[in-house]
């Protein structure tokens, strides 16, 4: 069965997904960032911190998949059903 | 002059078709749908982004781009946000794609919540949102015909060029042909028009550095949102790029491409690295624009603008922009012929007659297509200022469809009443307020597809408190839970896929 850290692991990315997007777009937030100063690496203020929140949640994806790489979750076999008029049989 | 231009999209054509010659014919409708789910995640990677950039992108968005700066970089974001559902939505779709033999977005759909109603207006939704974007994308390759051969080629030959080959492909080889072309064509428009960015930016800036410090004196909203000439409120911001995430990987042209994966890793590994891919092409472009603000010429006709700077830039320039417009588009086009083709002939033609060979399948799907192509050309010779206008407001509709997939993915008790009802409901209400346009869209900012998503997901959410899980549901969450656990040799007796369903 999907165990419960798998669950577990789904629901804490999923919430830091969430708030990263919050805070990349929500009114409030991104309207602290929505600003030219600081230059940052060379980019107006706004446009840095659109690059790092688009950072973050592709750090957060690589960090993701590595953790289910550690859980075997990447390599699932899936066995193949036909159906038939006993209503399937494996192929 | 014109000789160069035509010569490099002519070559573009053929090296395609070189790269593609094997993967012509196709031996069962699996293999037209899927290519027997056998591509890797390089394939699957580029193959996305091929179908997702549009052609369009280098005039509609340049439009965008270049009036109103930092705003357009909301395609970097939502790109992120669409990735992450890719990766979210990607082990269910594997696993009941290959468990069930699902080819389609709205065969899973008809699956999951058992329902040919489903299927069946799932993949009508998935039609009828796309062919808007179909009809801008097969004029912009007749416009760029056009522009290249200095009017030699009128429009309309070209968007016949352009379609009989992309016909030919896709009719030939279904997905096999189309992730394929999709690679190659992937790799041209993203490391081409990168490259072309940059060159634009050193040409008439003198480089990125030099932009941003011109940019930052002479036109500073250019920097932040919203830009210069207009005042929406945030929520504006918000709701593009919202809307646009959770809907962007709805299309079924980008959806269908889960089941060409031949693992569960391909697909998560290209969902890791698109948007990074896709955050660096586009930002390289939205910057280009904005730095040329600050030409004249190119704030005259700002859609034109990037085809402009190219023809001043000469021949090569302009051959390589007209390269890289064409691969956008046809990898768009081919993509979205496929999938409405598959639609055709199996979530429409099978439902409503369900003894069709595999044969007669793939006939369909491939007179579907030639159907499409003659369709689109007529629709492509009419007045498209209202294509244009359609093609940008079809993410209200086509976003209705993430809670009928994540519900149906992550909750069992979603169930076919309330994605029925919710996708109608939902959907009704986004267009009405989009075409009437009451005066709290303009000053609240928030979209009216974020209204019809709240409405859709709250009945959803109703309708699945209103009664229990059916046994299919719960079966079906207990044998998905057995592949994760890699317990699948303990199965019981199989589902009945939808074919032997009676609703």
């Amino acid at each position: 069965m999907e165990n419960a850290a798998s669950r577990k692991k789904n629901i804490g990315f999923f919430i830091y997904y969430t708030l990263v997007i919050i805070f990349m777009t929500f009114p409030g937030v991104f309207d602290l960032a929505n600003k030219i100063d600081p230059w940052v690496l060379g980019l107006p203020f706004s446009a840095f911190y659109l690059f790092l929140c688009v950072s973050l949640l592709f750090l957060g994806l690589i960090f993701q998949y590595r953790i289910e790489d550690k859980l075997g979750e990447l390599d699932i076999e899936v066995e193949i059903f036909e159906n038939d008029e006993n209503g399937g049989k494996a192929k | 002059m014109i000789l160069i231009p035509l010569s490099m999209i002519f070559l573009f054509f053929v090296v395609m078709l070189v790269i593609i010659r094997k993967q012509l014919g196709v031996s069962s409708f699996e293999e037209y749908a899927t290519a027997s789910r056998s591509f890797g995640f390089f394939a699957i990677t580029f193959s996305v982004l091929a179908t997702w950039c549009v052609g369009a992108m280098y005039t509609a968005w340049a439009g965008m781009a270049i009036t109103y700066g930092f705003t357009a970089l909301y395609c970097v974001a939502y790109a992120a946000i669409t990735m992450i559902i890719m990766y979210f939505v990607a082990p269910k779709t594997y696993i009941w794609g290959k468990k069930y033999g699902i080819t389609t977005q709205s065969e899973l759909l008809g699956f999951r919540y058992q329902s040919k109603t489903v299927r069946v207006l799932t993949g009508i939704w998935g039609i009828v949102f796309t062919i808007p974007w179909l009809i801008v994308e097969i004029v912009t390759q007749g416009y760029v015909f056009e522009y290249a051969s200095d009017g030699t080629i009128s429009q309309f030959w070209g968007m016949v060029l352009g379609l009989a080959v992309i016909t030919l492909f896709v009719s030939l080889g279904g997905m096999k042909s189309v992730i394929s072309a999709n690679v190659f064509q992937g790799i041209v428009l993203i490391f081409g028009s990168t490259a072309l960015m940059v060159y634009f930016v050193y040409k008439f800036v003198g480089g990125f550095g030099a932009g941003f410090e011109m940019a930052s004196t002479q036109f500073p909203d250019m920097l932040t949102f919203p830009g210069p000439g207009w005042d929406p409120p945030t929520p504006y911001w918000t709701s593009i790029v919202i809307l646009s995430g959770l809907g962007g990987f709805m299309w079924p042209w980008a959806y269908n491409k889960l089941f060409a994966g031949d693992s569960l890793r391909s697909i998560k590994v290209s969902a890791l690295l698109s948007p990074i891919i896709y955050a660096i092409f586009f930002s390289s472009f939205v910057f280009t624009a904005i730095f040329l603000h600050s030409q004249e010429q190119v704030l005259a006709d700002v859609q034109g603008a990037f085809l402009y700077v190219a023809k001043e830039s000469g021949p090569f320039a302009l051959g390589m922009l007209g390269v890289i417009i064409m691969a956008n588009s046809v990898g768009t086009v081919s993509g979205i012929m496929q999938a409405i083709s598959t639609t055709v002939s199996r979530d429409i033609a099978q439902v409503l007659k369900s003894n069709i060979s595999d044969k007669k399948a793939i006939n369909i799907a491939r007179i579907s297509v030639v159907i499409i192509s003659i369709l689109s050309l007529f629709f492509g010779t009419l007045d498209l200022g209202l294509m244009v206008f359609l093609a940008l407001f079809t993410y209200d509709g086509i976003t209705l469809l993430f809670p009928v997939v994540a519900l149906g993915l992550f909750w069992k008790r979603a169930n076919k009443e309330g994605a029925i009802t919710g996708l109608i409901a939902g959907t009704a209400l986004s267009m009405f307020l989009r075409f009437f346009n009451p005066s709290f869209i303009d000053s609240l900012g928030w979209q009216p597809g974020v209204y019809g998503l709240i409405l859709s997901i709250l009945i959803m959410v109703v309708a699945g408190y209103a009664k229990s899980p059916s046994i299919f549901d719960e079966k079906l969450w207990k044998e998905t839970n057995e592949v994760f656990g890699k317990n699948s040799s303990n199965l019981t007796k199989p589902l009945a896929k939808l074919d032997n369903v009676v609703e």
